[in-house]
């Protein structure tokens, strides 16, 4: 695994300090992936939530048949979050566009971080928070720019 | 695009656009008529243009055998909302297989074509006792006011079949001949049967309230918003019942606080929902004297002019917005607006630089709103879309995939970004 530093260098782990991410990070296990190889499959159930470490990979949809791309994400994002607290299959397929690593905590592993430190445990929800806020801001404004047809 | 002629000079896909949008459907289809040929391998959207304005211009029907090549993608243009394009496609369609005759009878009806369809209709249908055949009859009968034909074909749809279309329009034509009894009637026997129809309810208090029975309008209104059938007041004629005390209500409280926006832009909706346009600038103008000025007041009266047709009227209101609130993202916004509604597309990306420096979030936006259009299959739409986040966005990534998408689209529309860099969308 990285150097703490590392890890304070993606945005998303900035402001966290040292020995809190030191607890935070023991509850992951570290998983490297080839490019094209699927993390995680569209419509499939996990329990799991990824930081992507290292490469790139892309979020995919299939629609009408064809894979489709959403979106691209790179080092300190972390995706799959949402099924560490609900049980609904994935969304969307995370396929690796380059060779990648990432570090994934499952649930029981979040239980034990949330019994064992949830001053940490706070800390990553508080990001969850952040992440979901700024999902429902830029649907707002998702909404504004889909309202330019609304004329 | 630019497209060639066969014989003489070429033009640009601006130039159709513009004749279409002017309905100089003549010219336009001149100037696709000479270029036919190549129009059917380098734009074949294009193609079934020509095929919607042979009809409109000569009156007859595409009648060739020729395969399109976007043949594949063509129903995913039937919700384009380019009446010209539609039509071709359904002639087009028809011409392989007659069932798509009514929607080239709807289609009809939007170019207010109502000859062409009892023409239609009697050749292909003149015995048929079909609900929707009997209903296409009534209702062209009704737009023609031969009002004693309409209310035969009606009648007998509905003995063929409870419709509450049919219900709502037989009322509707009774109430067009002054009688109102008979109106209600049918509503009434209607809501008997569909008691939660939303066009039977709203035309049903909209007359009630005709008839100066407001405490009856009133609940019929009521138990509309209770259902939550949709309450598109602009549309569906309620904003013009909606209670004068409300109005009274709201302008003595914003007597009682004069400098209070909020009320402002209460009033001024209001009046929009009623369709009072003039009103509503005369209104919002003299509140901007009084000093009553906020960007959304701003944007509202460039919104009233815009519905006004006095689009010289609404650029002057955004502008003075903009010197007035520098940079408000409302008002940038109202100009990107007004602007992809006019066909004024080559101003729009400075306009969103503006915004991006304002809130990145809105151009991420974009490529949102771009993915849902092409969800929807409103290909140029999305490709607009796409072209600008592609030159106002800094996300290199997010823009690798959006150059995906847009390969993608250009590959269904069969164009190449060189090509078309000068194509207007609407």
């Amino acid at each position: 695994m990285k150097n703490i530093s590392d890890f304070k260098k993606f945005a998303s782990l900035s402001t966290w300090k040292d020995e809190e991410l030191t607890a935070f990070l023991k509850y992951f296990e570290e998983k490297k992936f080839k490019t094209n190889e699927i993390v995680v499959a569209e419509s499939t159930e996990g329990q799991e939530v990824y930081l992507l470490v290292e490469g790139k990979v892309r979020v995919e949809r299939e629609v009408m048949g064809e894979e489709q791309t959403l979106k691209i994400l790179e080092k300190g994002e972390f995706f799959g979050e949402m099924s560490l607290f609900d049980n609904y299959p994935r969304s969307a397929t995370v396929r690796c566009f380059e060779d990648a690593r990432l570090l994934l905590m499952n649930k029981n592993n979040w239980e034990k971080l949330r019994k064992d430190n949830p001053k940490v445990a706070m800390n990553f929800l508080q990001l969850i928070i952040q992440t979901l806020s700024m999902r429902l801001r830029q649907t707002n404004k998702n909404l504004e720019i889909l309202s330019l047809w609304l004329v | 695009m630019i497209f060639k002629k066969n014989k003489g000079e070429a033009f640009s896909q601006e130039e159709i656009d513009e004749l279409i949008k002017q309905f100089k459907y003549k010219e336009a289809y001149k100037l696709l008529l000479d270029s036919k040929d190549t129009l059917k391998t380098n734009d074949p959207i294009f193609y079934f243009y020509f095929i919607g304005l042979k009809y409109l211009v000569e009156k007859k029907f595409w009648n060739e055998k020729d395969e399109l090549p976007a043949a594949e993608y063509l129903k995913k243009y039937q919700f384009s909302g380019q009446n010209e394009l539609t039509l071709g496609i359904y002639i087009y369609l028809n011409n392989k297989d007659e069932k798509y005759i009514m929607d080239i009878l709807d289609n009809f009806e939007i170019f207010g074509l109502y000859d062409d369809i009892l023409k239609l209709l009697d050749e292909k249908f003149k015995t048929s006792q079909a609900p929707e055949i009997l209903n296409k009859y009534g209702f062209t009968y009704w737009q023609k006011k031969e009002y004693k034909f309409a209310l035969q074909s009606f009648k007998k749809s509905l003995v063929m079949n409870d419709d509450p279309i049919v219900f709502n329009s037989m009322a509707l034509l009774y109430n067009d001949l002054g009688d109102q009894t008979l109106a209600e009637k049918y509503f009434k026997e209607g809501l008997k049967l569909f008691p939660d129809n939303f066009t039977l309810l709203s035309n049903y208090a909209v007359l009630l309230f005709n008839l100066g029975l407001f405490d009856k309008s009133n609940k019929v209104v009521k138990k509309i918003k209770e259902k939550g059938l949709g309450m598109s007041f602009l549309h569906s004629g309620l904003g013009k019942i909606l209670t004068p005390e409300y109005e009274i209500d709201l302008e003595n409280e914003l007597k009682r606080e004069p400098k209070n926006n909020s009320l402002v832009l209460e009033i001024g909706k209001y009046l929009l929902r009623r369709g009072e346009l003039e009103k509503l600038v005369t209104f919002l103008n003299d509140e901007m004297k009084k000093g009553n000025e906020s960007p959304k007041i701003y944007s509202l009266l460039a919104y009233a002019h815009y519905y006004k047709y006095d689009f010289k009227s609404a650029d002057i209101a955004v502008s003075k917005g903009l010197t007035k609130f520098k940079d408000n993202i409302t008002l940038l916004i109202t100009l990107v607006s007004l602007n992809i509604h006019r066909g004024n597309l080559r101003t729009i990306p400075d306009t969103l630089k503006k915004i991006k420096e304002v809130d990145p979030m809105y151009i991420e936006a974009l490529f949102n709103v771009a993915m849902l259009l092409e969800g929807s299959d409103m290909f140029r739409k999305a490709k607009m879309f796409y072209e600008w986040y592609l030159e106002v966005s800094d996300s290199e990534s997010t823009k690798q995939v959006a150059q995906w998408h847009l390969d993608v689209i250009y590959s269904k529309l069969q164009i190449t970004k060189k090509e078309d860099k000068d194509e207007k969308y609407f």
